[in-house]
């Protein structure tokens, strides 16, 4: 075991923020839809209001580009 | 009798059946939208009435009474491009309302070198407080402009030409703020997208399909030919996926994801599931393939066997358009007079699920199986029992009432499921969140909540706080009618540690996670990426975590922190398997 420098603790902090803890379903909520970044290297794709999408599948979401969390 | 009274008995008659004939002051229905205004509000949703009704009928106020009961599906569907969606059988009636007073929104179209777009087409979609979406279509004049009269609201506003498309993303129509404001709406340059639309049992070709970019427009649609194949100028292309659209009478609607990049590469993806990707350069030339549509049908009783009438319903489904990525495929209706409804134009191949949600009833969910091909599917009789209450005090560590968290309930079976696939890392599909539906609610200022509608049965009630949970309770509901109360009280700092196990930086799915402390042991297991949760722990604790993971070559690698706390990030990195602990 090695102490982790504590000059990287903000960079873990933040990492642990962006990234679900778990993947769970988001539900895009805004009438101007919302975009999500899709598994591996891919331009962003556009949703529509209801649509789905599930971070276990590897879609990175932005909380504050109408997604909403949808499971518990 | 002289002419005199013969004259006045003759008259009296007639003047009685004109006054009869006469609308009554106030009594006009509603005024007409002007030309070229497509102004009629899509379908409302399938909401059920609000306030408990009566069991047994449920009929709005003005609401046709159809032979069988009408159907409409979600979505954009709910819209048509020049042929205005059937005005809903209650209008007249909340044409009673007063008009709200309206204010023109000015918009000035220029096209992409800034020059004004006479004859551009403008979709505007406008939300007023309190009232439902509508969607007006208008044309710019000589000058690139129009005016459109709207209530204070929300505005959208989508516009094109032959070959260019553009779009106003949402902002406030308030008069008052802006009173000469003036919205410029830029126009780009569009791609140009063609194909055909073809059966996906026999091949065939589709005529009078509509092929639309779901994302920009609602109402910019084309249709294709004889042959099925159709060309539509106006993808918005760029660095930005759009989704493509397509329906057609007798089938279920499809999306498909289209990029088009700057050096005119373009690439159709594929879904993983049963659809194939393509790419290619210059004009996309999509093979869009749509399944034969389903129709579901069905009775609902009540529990003496009596048929509901007038009760809303919906069937659910999701449509899994890229991995990992769903679009809603649903459709609304009311029972009729015998309780029978029906509900098409669903997709065959995608799984359903009934639901009836109906206050003073305990809510139904059936499921529809997926079967492409399949096109009618009939439910029988479907018998709504007597609803169960479940309603609970929460308290706080301190005994004071908890407001505003987060609560929900769900089926005890479901739940038993759900954590037994996510410990072995089974990833569910998009939607069947949704589609389990687990109900949410929240504390109010009492610390009290109700759960209403509930079947009889098991069920799993927790509180939630805001990265985790806080209290699970198991408890029984029943028989069918029966009203619960709880007192709930909290734990102190009772929190969940989160964490991710890795090694050489790459997360380690399906390890074993064993939390140790004050005589209690947890063991959770990572996801696919390597994250693991770990609920109910207290904050002042010194917990050990022990990591086992064995690989399906059956290697095996372990780890251990031997003091963390829940609410801490310890500063700990292991050569083979790391862990780490968070809030």
């Amino acid at each position: 075991m090695r102490k982790v420098p504590r000059s990287l603790l903000p960079l873990m902090l933040a990492a642990l923020w962006c990234q679900p803890i778990a993947g769970d379903d988001y539900v895009c909520s805004d009438e101007d839809g919302c975009e999500a970044l899709p598994p591996g290297n891919g331009p962003k794709v556009k949703f529509r209001k209801g649509d789905v999408i599930s971070t276990d599948r590897g879609w990175v979401v932005i909380q504050a580009n109408g997604w909403v969390e949808l499971d518990f | 009798m002289d002419k005199r009274s013969k004259v006045v008995l003759i008259l009296l008659p007639l003047l009685f059946a004109l006054c009869l004939a006469l609308p009554a002051p106030g009594s006009r229905p509603e005024i007409a939208p002007p030309a070229g205004d497509s102004g009629d509000p899509p379908p409302p949703p399938s909401s059920a009435p609000s306030g408990r009704a009566t069991p047994g009928v449920l009929a709005e106020p003005g609401s046709a009474r159809a032979p069988l009961a009408t159907a409409s599906r979600s979505g954009p569907a709910s819209l048509t491009a020049g042929a205005p969606a059937p005005a809903p059988a209650n209008r007249a009636a909340s044409a009673v309302h007063a008009t709200p007073e309206t204010h023109p929104l000015r918009l000035r179209v220029l096209d992409s070198l800034g020059r004004p777009a006479p004859s551009a087409s403008l979709e505007v979609h406008h939300v007023a407080a309190g009232e439902q979406p509508v969607v007006r279509r208008v044309a710019t004049d000589a000058g690139g402009r129009a005016a459109v009269p709207l209530a204070t609201g929300t505005v959208q506003v989508t516009g094109w030409t032959s070959h260019a498309t553009g779009r106003l993303e949402s902002f406030d129509h308030d008069p008052g703020s802006e009173p000469d404001g003036e919205h410029v709406l830029r126009l780009e340059t569009g791609r140009s997208i063609a194909g055909q639309v073809y059966d996906a049992l026999d091949g065939r070709p589709i005529a009078g399909a509509e092929v639309w970019i779901a994302t920009h427009s609602e109402l910019d649609r084309v249709v294709t030919a004889r042959d099925g194949r159709f060309d539509h100028p106006r993808h918005p292309g760029r660095d930005t996926s759009h989704q493509v659209h397509v329906r057609a009478p007798g089938y279920g609607a499809t999306v498909r994801v289209l990029s088009i990049r700057e050096d005119e590469s373009w690439q159709l993806w594929g879904t993983g599931l049963d659809a194939e990707g393509a790419s290619g350069f210059g004009t996309p030339e999509l093979s869009l393939a749509l399944v034969p549509a389903l129709e579901v049908v069905g009775r609902v009783t009540a529990a003496d066997g009596r048929p509901l009438e007038g009760l809303p319903l919906s069937v659910e489904g999701y449509l899994e358009f890229l991995p990992g990525a769903a679009t809603p495929d649903s459709g609304t209706c009311r029972t009729n007079a015998d309780g029978a409804f029906s509900i098409a134009g669903l997709r065959s191949d995608v799984e359903h699920v009934l639901r009836v949600d109906v206050p003073g009833y305990a809510k139904l969910q059936r499921p529809i199986p997926g079967d492409p091909g399949t096109a009618r599917v009939d439910l029988g009789t479907v018998t709504l029992g007597a609803e169960c209450l479940l309603s609970a005090l929460v308290l706080d560590p301190a005994g004071r009432p908890a407001q505003g968290l987060t609560v929900s309930i769900r089926d005890a079976a479901e739940d038993e499921r759900r954590a037994a696939a996510r410990a072995a890392g089974l990833v569910s599909a998009p939607g069947a969140h949704l589609q389990a539906h687990q109900e949410i609610g929240k504390t109010d200022e009492h610390g009290t909540f109700v759960f209403e509608g509930l079947p009889a049965g098991d069920y799993v009630v927790r509180v939630h706080r805001s990265r985790g949970e806080w209290l699970r309770l198991e408890t029984h509901l029943g028989p069918a009618g029966a009203a619960e109360s709880l007192t709930l009280d909290l734990p102190l700092e009772a929190i969940t540690m989160s964490g991710r196990v890795s090694e050489g930086g790459v997360g380690v799915a399906g390890a074993r996670v064993t939390v140790r402390g004050t005589g209690r042991t947890t063991v959770v297991s990572t996801d696919p990426r390597g994250w693991f949760r770990a609920a109910g722990l207290e904050d002042s604790v010194a917990y050990a975590l022990d990591v086992v993971h064995t690989s399906p070559a059956g290697t095996s690698a372990t780890g251990s922190v031997t003091e963390v706390f829940a609410s801490d990030l310890p500063e700990v990195q292991l050569t083979a398997i790391e862990a780490l602990a968070a809030r």
